[in-house]
């Protein structure tokens, strides 16, 4: 799913977010009801002009479990959250948390400097910085007098 | 307003309320304990709070990481929160050998069976 950008709360604070973690507590609650997978991690996304930083929220993987690939404007998030407990022979009496493979695509507002992403996955969120292609960012014009 | 009060209120400006957020758990049991096992994401070991009091086991936890400075908030999805769930404790359970993890934002909990709870075999004997 491709998310376009068109969300801007540069106030500040975002007087919907409480709405938005009840959709998601919601979300939730139908997605194991219908018992889907982790398929669409919940993720940030914040922005300068020349640089972006996206934040996903995905407990309980290691860093290899993420593929994260990046083409021009476009960025995919994917993986796999895998059981560590679906070999063993233990009694499960609740299963609230969801596994599976994942995957989240987003465009950001300018192209992506592939070779320049970095990113850093601490205590179950993943944070991806995202520089602009150089070719990309606006530049300014000398004037000359005549 | 004397000194006590100023020092508890800059105390509480420094812990900011964060929106409580109930974590996903999944609960197991196996031959000798019972496994609990909660998404905390954002949360670090330093961040954990576990407490049992009379049979009622109480998880907290602080996910209140540092947002990117200098960047505008374009999207949310999510945000800083409190994660919390309380759990009765059976009497088959040894509340003062809890073992606790946290990894990757997963927060692991082995309860140990007493040994009284535990499965025994009955040795029959011929007459």
């Amino acid at each position: 799913m491709i998310i376009p950008m068109w969300n801007r709360w540069d106030m500040g604070f975002d007087p919907f977010s409480e709405l938005r973690q009840m959709e998601r507590q919601m979300n939730r609650l139908f997605r194991d009801i219908h018992g889907r997978g982790t398929d669409y991690p919940a993720l940030n996304y914040w922005s300068t002009e020349n640089e972006a930083q996206l934040e996903v929220e995905m407990p309980g993987v290691s860093a290899e479990d993420f593929e994260l690939s990046v083409q021009d404007d476009v960025v995919t998030i994917a993986g796999e959250r895998k059981d560590p407990f679906a070999d063993e022979n233990a009694t499960a009496h609740r299963q609230e948390r969801a596994f599976g493979t994942f995957s989240r695509t987003l465009q950001l507002p300018f192209e992506v400097e592939a070779d320049q992403v970095s990113a850093r996955y601490e205590h179950g969120v993943l944070r991806v910085t995202l520089p602009r292609r150089e070719s990309t960012k606006s530049k300014r014009i000398e004037i000359q007098a005549a | 307003m004397n000194q006590e009060v100023m020092q508890k209120e800059t105390a509480v400006a420094e812990r900011p309320e964060l929106p409580a957020v109930m974590p996903a758990v999944n609960l197991y049991e196996r031959e000798h304990e019972v496994v609990i096992v909660a998404d905390m994401p954002g949360v670090s070991e330093k961040n954990v709070d576990i407490t049992v009091e009379k049979h009622v086991l109480t998880v907290t936890g602080r996910a209140d990481w540092t947002e990117p400075a200098g960047y505008d908030l374009r999207y949310r999805e999510f945000a800083p929160a409190e994660f919390r769930r309380v759990f009765s404790l059976t009497s088959d359970l040894d509340a003062d050998n809890i073992k606790a993890v946290m990894r990757h934002g997963v927060l692991t909990l082995t309860l140990p069976k007493t040994e009284k709870a535990k499965p025994r075999k009955i040795e029959v004997l011929a007459a």
